[in-house]
C-alpha cells in the first residue's frame, strides 16, 4: 500500500475524528458544572431582613455579598466560552485543513488516473 | 518496496497515537490539572493548545527557513517542497496561535489585542508567512526564489519573537512562567507539545507528499503535451 493510498484512506476518518474533537467542550462544560449549589431554605426570608436593614448588608460586605456572587458566577460562565470557543476554533482550524488537504489529493489522484488512461489509449493507438 | 510504501505503517500508527492522545490530554487539560487561580480561572486551560501550537508555527517556519535556502544554494526541487509545505502549515499553526491568542487576551486584558512587542513581532511573522503563501500563487516564474527569501527572512524573525518578552515591557507572560507552574500542569504542557509535535510532522508529511504529486503530475503533463498525446 503506497503513502499516497493510505493517505487517501486515512484522511476522511482522520477528519472525523477531528471533528468530533471540536465537539469536546461540552468535556468543559461538564467540568465547570460540577454539584449544585446549596440553597437554602431560609434564603427568602433573609434577602428581605437585609434590604430592610442595611447595616446588615454592610457586615456582610465581601465575599458574602450577593453581589460578589453574581459576578463570581458571571467570570466563571465569560470564562468557560472563551475556553470552548478556542477549543473549538482550534479544531475547526485544523479539520478545515486536513479536509482541504484530503480533497487536493482526491483530485490529484482522479487527474493521474485520467492522465495514465489517456497515455494507455494513445500507446494502444 | 518504495519509501512511500515502507513508511505507511509508521504514518498511520503516529495518526492513531495522536487521535488517542488528544483524547487523552482532554483528560489531563480538564481533569487532571488544578485549576488557575486569580482573573484567569477556567481561561487558563487555553494555555495548554495555545503554546504549543506557537512551538509549531516556529518549528514550521525554521523548517521552512532552512530549506528556503537550501533550495537557494543548490535549486533542488526536493528543498523546495519542503520549504512549501512547512510554509502552509505554519499559516495553519500561526492561524491557531492568533485566534486562541486572541480568546484568551480578551478575559486577561479586557481587551481582543494590545500592540505589544510580542503580539506585533508574532503577527509579523504569520502575515510573512500568509505572504510566502500568496507570493507562491500569485508571483507566477521566479516566484519561488523571492518566497524563499520571504521564508528566510520569517525564520530570522524568530529569536526577536521569543525574546520579545525579555527585551520590551510587554503584557504578554515571558517564558519564565513554565518552570513556576504546577507540576501536573507542567506535565500537561509538555504532553501536549509532544502530541502536536507528532502531529505536526504528519501534517507536514501529507503535504510533502503532496507537492511532490503535483509536481510529477505537472511534469507528467508537459511530457505529454510535448509529445501531442493530450492537447
Amino acid at each position: 500500500m503506497t503513502l499516497r493510498a493510505t493517505t487517501l484512506r486515512v484522511l476522511p476518518v482522520l477528519a472525523l475524528l477531528l471533528l468530533g474533537f471540536s465537539a469536546v467542550p461540552g468535556v468543559a462544560n461538564a467540568q465547570v458544572k460540577g454539584p449544585a449549589p446549596y440553597a437554602s431554605e431560609i434564603r427568602d426570608k433573609c434577602i428581605a431582613e437585609m434590604e430592610k436593614d442595611d447595616r446588615i448588608l454592610a457586615a456582610c460586605e465581601g465575599s458574602h455579598s450577593s453581589k460578589y456572587h453574581v459576578l463570581d458566577a458571571k467570570q466563571a460562565i465569560t470564562n468557560k466560552q472563551f475556553v470552548v470557543a478556542a477549543y473549538a476554533a482550534l479544531w475547526g482550524i485544523v479539520t478545515i485543513f486536513v479536509l482541504v488537504l484530503w480533497l487536493r489529493q482526491r483530485k490529484l489522484s482522479v487527474e493521474i488516473t485520467r492522465l495514465q488512461a489517456e497515455l494507455k489509449k494513445a500507446a494502444a493507438e | 518496496m518504495t519509501d512511500s510504501s515502507r513508511s505507511a505503517p509508521l504514518f498511520i500508527g503516529a495518526a492513531v497515537a495522536c487521535i488517542f492522545g488528544f483524547g487523552y490530554t482532554l483528560s489531563l487539560i480538564f481533569y487532571q490539572t488544578p485549576l488557575s487561580a486569580g482573573p484567569l480561572y477556567f481561561n487558563q486551560k487555553i494555555f495548554y493548545y495555545h503554546v504549543p501550537c506557537a512551538f509549531m508555527l516556529f518549528l514550521a517556519v525554521i523548517i521552512c527557513g532552512i530549506a528556503s535556502i537550501n533550495y537557494l544554494r543548490g535549486r533542488n526541487q526536493k528543498w523546495d517542497d519542503v520549504s512549501v509545505a512547512a510554509a502552509e502549515v505554519s499559516v495553519v499553526f500561526g492561524t491557531i496561535v492568533m485566534v486562541t491568542g486572541v480568546l484568551w487576551a480578551k478575559p486577561a486584558w479586557g481587551k481582543w489585542w494590545v500592540w505589544d512587542a510580542r503580539l506585533t513581532s508574532a503577527l509579523l511573522l504569520w502575515m510573512t508567512m500568509i505572504a510566502y503563501q500568496l507570493v507562491r500563487k500569485y508571483g507566477g516564474a521566479g516566484s519561488e526564489r523571492l518566497a524563499s527569501g520571504l521564508g528566510v527572512f520569517a525564520m530570522v524573525n524568530i529569536p526577536l519573537v521569543y525574546a520579545s518578552t525579555r527585551l520590551w515591557k510587554t503584557n504578554h507572560p515571558s517564558a519564565n512562567t513554565v518552570p513556576s507552574l504546577d507540576p501536573s500542569m507542567r506535565a500537561a504542557l509538555w504532553f501536549s507539545v509532544l502530541l502536536f509535535t507528532v502531529f505536526f510532522i504528519l501534517l507536514l508529511r501529507l503535504r510533502i507528499d503532496a507537492r511532490r504529486a503535483e509536481r510529477r503530475l505537472y511534469e507528467c503533463r508537459e511530457m505529454a503535451l510535448d509529445a501531442g498525446i493530450i492537447e
